[in-house]
Formats: structure tokens, sequence, C-alpha cells
């Protein structure tokens, strides 16, 4: 089997267009047996994952296999720094932060989402063995000592009494601001001019 | 008297003086200019924000290609961090966590600017616009431009506008008693040529995907559910949108009110039964209160005082019975 036709058959099967139980062992076999398949499974499964914008979630961690296609790759270049992790959207995310110049004065917080909206996929990234293992994508987690909203005299946080509101109203802001406008008035970028984030 | 008619025509000499120096340009013209400069300009520098004791240093560069904006920042303090931005997708590095957050497409596709049809009679009935002497910042000579409200329902401006390139070099946020509320300052800034090239980053945009259309064109075009009965004076609806019932955050009615400066946004959404807000809260400049309506809660946000906010809260009812 040509290389060719295994990469096509690798992103047909991942597309759902396969009958999967009838390819998937001697997909796996193909993996397992050649580097270059299984850097293009990661490579098809992250495309795939990300164009049909599935997950509902969060963060994912890309192998370090998959990262280094990735970075060979000139249609979907990843950032060249080794180690950088890619993060899907959050749930709510895709669409609030579809704006953003205030997600770097947010991204702190973004990447510490609600420990509910984090918990199913946390068990996989509190293992380091097993998220090494994943072919290709698992979550981030959050840090065990992320700053909680509602700390007193945190000046870059909300005011208020649980993560779940704290996120939405950042979201909200992030909208506000995709949808009010670039004035200047603000300086350059103007979700920065108002709002930054509490030192962790 | 005569030390009077004195200082008189020297403080109309020096007025005079001042709209020579501006080329007679006045500070509305002034305004539209900077608003313009800020999306078509080529510029790269570094900047510091305050924020009540916060002080954070950015570096950011921005470039317009073909009317294509092309936008990275970089968080120069704290945790590491930096954004970049196009006129489609927006994302975000942490790279000192070895996370990449990809935020997705901008909803709206392009800037849109609550400055632009604006007229100057309508920013007149809330703000007064004048220049003052030009100044200093980051070693290149700016236009003063002093923007004070009419009235206690918003905040004022003092801005700092490079002569050259028309781009804020400085932006102070003033509340009723002239205190600092925000500001930022370029330290550094060119403009033009020898521009960093930023495309490496715009790459991992490319992995963003594109936002669903919101809603079905019947639920996009349906008139508001809601209306208000009243409005802060100069405060207009720019902007009615409406979520989709499919979206993941659920169904959402957005309205955003500008005076053409001051921008509010008020968020309805069916109660969540539990986790609604209620009260108000601040982050920065910007503050934000909830109340619960007819089965619904209503959040509204903005950089405005609260008490303009809580007009907004009180006045919005359902428009149908």
């Amino acid at each position: 089997m040509k290389n060719t036709t295994v990469g096509e058959l690798t992103s047909a099967l991942l597309d759902g267009e396969l009958d999967r139980s009838a390819q998937q062992a001697a997909i796996s076999a193909r993996l397992a047996a050649e580097d270059g398949e299984r850097q293009r499974f990661g490579r098809y499964r992250l495309i795939g994952d990300v164009m049909r914008g599935e997950s509902a979630v969060l963060a994912l961690q890309v192998s370090a296999r998959v990262q280094e296609a990735l970075q060979v790759e000139p249609a979907i270049l990843a950032p060249r720094r080794r180690g950088r992790q890619w993060l899907r959207p959050a749930a709510g995310l895709a669409v609030a932060a579809s704006v953003a110049t205030l997600a770097i004065v947010l991204a702190p917080q973004l990447l510490t989402s609600s420990e509910e909206s984090m918990q199913p996929l946390q068990l996989a990234a509190t293992n380091p063995e097993r998220a090494a293992l994943q072919p290709s994508l698992v979550a981030a987690t959050a840090p065990a000592d992320s700053e909680r909203p509602g700390d007193a005299g945190s000046e870059g946080r909300w005011q208020v009494l649980n993560t779940d509101l704290e996120e939405r109203l950042n979201r909200l802001v992030i909208e506000h601001h995709e949808f009010g406008g670039r004035t200047g008035i603000h300086g350059p970028v103007p979700h920065i001019g108002f709002a930054n984030y509490g030192e962790r | 008297m005569a030390n009077a008619k004195f200082a008189a025509f020297g403080i109309g000499g020096l007025l005079l003086s001042i709209a020579a120096q501006a080329g007679d340009l006045s500070p509305h013209e002034l305004l539209e200019r900077m608003n313009e400069a800020v999306r078509t300009l080529d510029y790269e520098g570094r900047f510091v924000v305050q924020s009540g004791e916060q002080l954070d240093a950015m570096y950011i560069v921005h470039r317009a290609d073909d009317g294509a904006e092309k936008e990275r920042v970089v968080a120069l303090n704290g945790e590491p961090r930096e954004f970049i931005r196009s006129d489609e997708a927006i994302a975000c590095l942490v790279p000192g966590k070895d996370q990449h957050i990809n935020i997705g497409r901008r909803a709206n596709g392009r800037s849109f600017s609550p400055l632009r049809g604006v007229s100057g009679s309508q920013l007149d009935t809330t703000y007064q616009v004048e220049l003052l002497e030009p100044a200093r910042v980051a070693g290149r000579e700016a236009h003063q431009v002093l923007i004070q409200p009419r009235d206690d329902l918003r905040f004022g401006y003092r801005l700092y506008v490079d002569k050259a390139s028309n781009l804020p070099l400085r932006s102070v946020m003033l509340d009723d008693s002239k205190g600092v509320v925000s500001q930022m300052m370029f330290v550094e800034l060119r403009v033009g040529q020898a521009i960093t090239p930023i495309e490496r980053d715009i790459s991992a945009m490319q992995m963003a995907r594109a936002e669903p259309v919101e809603g079905s064109s019947s639920e996009r075009l349906a008139p508001p559910a809601w209306m208000f009965d009243d409005l802060p004076t100069g405060f207009q609806l720019n902007l009615h949108r409406r979520r989709s019932d499919n979206a993941a955050d659920g169904p959402l009615e957005h309205f955003i009110f500008s005076d053409g400066l001051a921008t509010v946004s008020v968020y309805v959404q069916p109660a969540r039964h539990g986790g609604e807000f209620d009260g108000v809260s601040q982050r920065g400049a910007a503050s934000a209160i909830g109340r619960s309506l007819d089965e619904h809660e209503v959040i509204v946000v903005g950089e405005v005082p609260i008490k303009t906010l809580q007009m907004f809260a009180q006045h919005i009812r359902a428009a149908r019975p």
C-alpha cells in the first residue's frame, strides 16, 4: 500500500467514512509499524477535530510526535517552540471568545476554567504517563494552586463568588469589546486598556 | 482691566496657536483619524497599562496588509502570554505554561467602530472635546485632547495623539473627580517601515474553525424580545444580536449602546435557576450589574460608572405582553 493511499485511508477513517471495525486493525498495525503514519494519524485527527469543532472543550495537548509533525506541515503550522500545547476552544469560549484582545489579559483564567467543565478531561490530564500515551490529544489541567475568584484585594479579578460566574463575566466582556468596537480611545488594544489579571 | 484684556488676548492667542499647530484640525477630526489609524497603519512598540494599582507592560505589532488587520500583543511582565489576531481569527499563546489556546474566529469578522457615523454634534451632546497644548510622549510630538463628559454618566478621557501618525500614544480614562480610572501609554513606537512580520503566528490561527452562523435567518432577524423604557442621556442602540438556542452557552440577546465613545452591553439570557449573577462587580475599569427579570438573567457591562449600568438594568422590560 502506498503511503498516499494509507494517508487517504487514515483521513477517511477519521472522517467516519469507512467501516471502522473493518479497517482499524490494519490502520493500527500500520501506525505501530511506521513512525510517519503515526504522525500522519495524529495530524489528521487534530485537523479533523479542529475543523469539525467537535470539542466541547478546553485544552488539548498534542503529543510530541504530532507536534513535531505539525512543525513541518506547511498548511497547519504549529508554534515552532517545542513543548507548547494546543488548546481547543472551550465550549462557551468558541462563541464568546470569538473575539478578544482581552484574551491576553484573561488567558491565565481561561486556561484554568471552572472545575466543573474541566472535570471530564482532568482524569487524563492528571496522569502524565497516560497523557504521554495518548495517540494525539488530551486535556490540559488546571494548576492545583490556581487562584480562586473572590480573593480579596485581587485587582484583576471580578469581585464575584464563584469561578463559573467569573468566567461568564469574562466572556461577556470579551463579547462586549468584540462587538463594541475599536476606536483607539483606550489605546491601540481596547480591552487591555481597562482590564488586567491578578498576579498568580 | 488692561491686565485682564491682555490675559484674555494671551489665552485667545494661545488657543489660536494650538489650532494652528494642529493644522486647523478639529478635535473631532483628530478622533476620527485616530480611530482610522489604529486599524489601518503598520506599527510596533511597547506600552504600559495601568488599572487600579496594577501596572502591565505590553509589546504590540500591528500590520494592515491590503486592508486586513494582523496583530500580535505580548505581555512583558507577569505570566507570559501573547495573542495574535486578524480580521478572521484570534489565538492566544501562554508559552510559559506550555499551552496554546485557540479561541476561535471573530464573530463579526471585522472591526466595528462606534465612532464611525457619530457626528461631532452627537458627540458634543454628551462630551466637551477640546484640544490642549501639545505634549511629548514616547519621544514623539503629540496633540493633546481632553474629552470631558457633560454629566456623571460616563468617564472622561485625556488623549495624546501622535502628530505624525494619529496613533494614540497615551490614553487616560478619568472619573468625575478627574481621578485616573485606567491608562495606557506607549514608551516606544515605530510606525510604517521595518515592522516585524507576524505571519508565523497568524499561521496558528488557521487552526481556528469557522464560527457557525448564529442561528437561522428568522432567529437573527426576529425583533428583540426586550425593550428599554428609557436610556441614559446620549446613549443609542448600536447593535442588537441574538445567539441561537443551539449555542453552547445557550440563547442570548445582546444589546450594545454607545454614546460615541463609551459602550454598554446588555445581555439577557433565560434564568439558570442557580448561579445567576445578582449584584454589582468590577474588574479594572469595567463594571457589571446582574439582576433577575421575568425568569431571565440580565447582565449589563461597560466601562462607565455603575449608576449608568443601573439605569440600563432598571429600564429593561419584556417587549411582548
